[in-house]
């Protein structure tokens, strides 16, 4: 049963995968913004990049993009794994 | 009477009924339906893990101030003055609600009408560009657009003034809640035959005529499906209303709920909990009403690619 149900696999693991690595708000409500803690995520540090301190928006929204494109590169390597195997 | 109603169903296409099926109608039932027991012990185990922090908060909202610390579940004595204590305490607190059922409501209605028209003309009307949309709009909902996409929207925010301004936050959170609505409404409309807009079109239906009088009514349940989404997007959104805005006059409930533990110094775990339960309880009213629909929408197909 398991390989028919590959492709729906890939669809829920994706989009559980997108939303776990962009978790935000829980880190940012419960103490975030302290680098020796582990809710110190990629998230975070963009936020802390983009309205902290020197607020380098610019840096922050590239810190967005490479963080985007790691993801992106997962989720071709996900399609590859899961691709159906008729 | 049982029996005959098994037979029914496994009777073969040509109304013979086959040994195997006959076999199986009248197999001697087991005493003790093991799987079914093990099934219903884990959905009732999942439904606990829901309703359980729901409950937990709920009577702590009631709990004396000493009492919620206290092991116990269930409150000691019951003691409603949180809820009033919260509502007075907090000076904002009428203006955030109206704050939030605004942006809800603006965002539910502005997406749902984007979303049936957009759906309706990728099904159905010959638009140039219809793959390139579609899948662009699938690749959205791969990519993770709402954190990438926040340093621009807060720029653009700023440009057009609405920072501080909480009717600015229903642009985007339309944004937000677009791709998947379109993309639930493409679906619901997949489901209604092609033939029904072309008799439409022959008796002398515009498209627009065809959409209201033919085609709203069959995708009803869809747009519930719709409207639930936004509305569950709407209201919980915590990352851009808390930076968006900077004055607690224009927050959001969510904003209210996270810095009431922070910001206004420690409050007591019983007001915060009412506090919470007063932030959610549109969202449960709301569902409760809607949820008849919304169940008969999934299963119409609303979610299916």
């Amino acid at each position: 049963v398991v390989p028919r149900l590959l492709p729906v696999i890939l669809v829920l693991v994706v989009l559980r995968f997108g939303s776990a690595m962009a978790v935000i708000d829980e880190y940012l409500i419960m103490g975030a913004f302290n680098r020796d803690r582990p809710t110190y995520t990629w998230t975070v540090y963009m936020w802390e990049t983009a309205f902290m301190g020197d607020w380098r928006q610019g840096y922050a929204a590239a810190i967005g993009w490479v963080g985007a494109l790691a993801m992106l590169v997962v989720v071709v390597a996900m399609f590859y794994i899961f691709r159906s195997r008729d | 009477m049982a029996v005959d109603a098994r037979l029914q169903s496994t009777a073969s296409p040509g109304g013979t009924i086959s040994k195997e099926a006959l076999a199986q109608a009248y197999r001697p039932k087991r005493k003790f339906p093991f799987w079914q027991v093990v099934k219903h012990l884990i959905l009732i185990l999942f439904c606990f893990v829901i309703l359980f922090p729901l409950a937990w908060v709920l009577l702590l909202s009631v709990k004396t101030i000493p009492d919620a610390n206290m092991p116990n579940i269930w409150p000691a004595t019951f003691e409603w003055g949180h809820y009033s204590y919260a509502w007075n305490k907090i000076p904002t607190l009428r203006q955030n609600y109206a704050n939030s059922i605004l942006v809800t409501l603006s965002t539910v209605i502005l997406t749902s009408a984007c979303a049936v028209l957009a759906g309706y003309a990728l099904v159905f009307l010959r638009a140039p560009g219809k793959a390139i949309v579609t899948s662009l709009l699938v690749a959205s909902l791969f990519f993770p657009t709402r954190v990438t996409a926040f340093i621009g929207i807060w720029q653009v925010q700023r440009e057009f003034g609405l920072i501080n301004k909480s009717w600015g936050l229903i642009f985007p959170y339309t944004a937000l809640g677009i791709a998947i609505s379109v993309f639930v409404m493409r679906g619901v409309f997949q489901t209604v035959p092609k033939d029904l807009p072309d008799s439409a079109k022959i008796d002398g239906a515009g498209s627009f005529r065809t959409l209201v009088s033919i085609l709203l009514p069959l995708v009803r349940n869809g747009i519930v499906v719709v409207i639930i989404i936004n509305f569950v997007i709407a209201w919980g959104e915590y990352l851009l209303a808390s930076r968006l805005m900077n004055e607690q006059a224009n927050w959001t409930m969510p904003v209210v709920l996270a810095s009431a533990s922070g910001g206004q110094g420690a409050w007591a775990m019983p007001r915060l909990a009412a506090v919470y339960i007063m932030a959610i309880a549109p969202g449960l009213i709301f569902f409760a009403i809607a949820q008849r629909w919304y169940m008969k929408g999934l299963q119409e197909g609303a979610l299916k690619a």
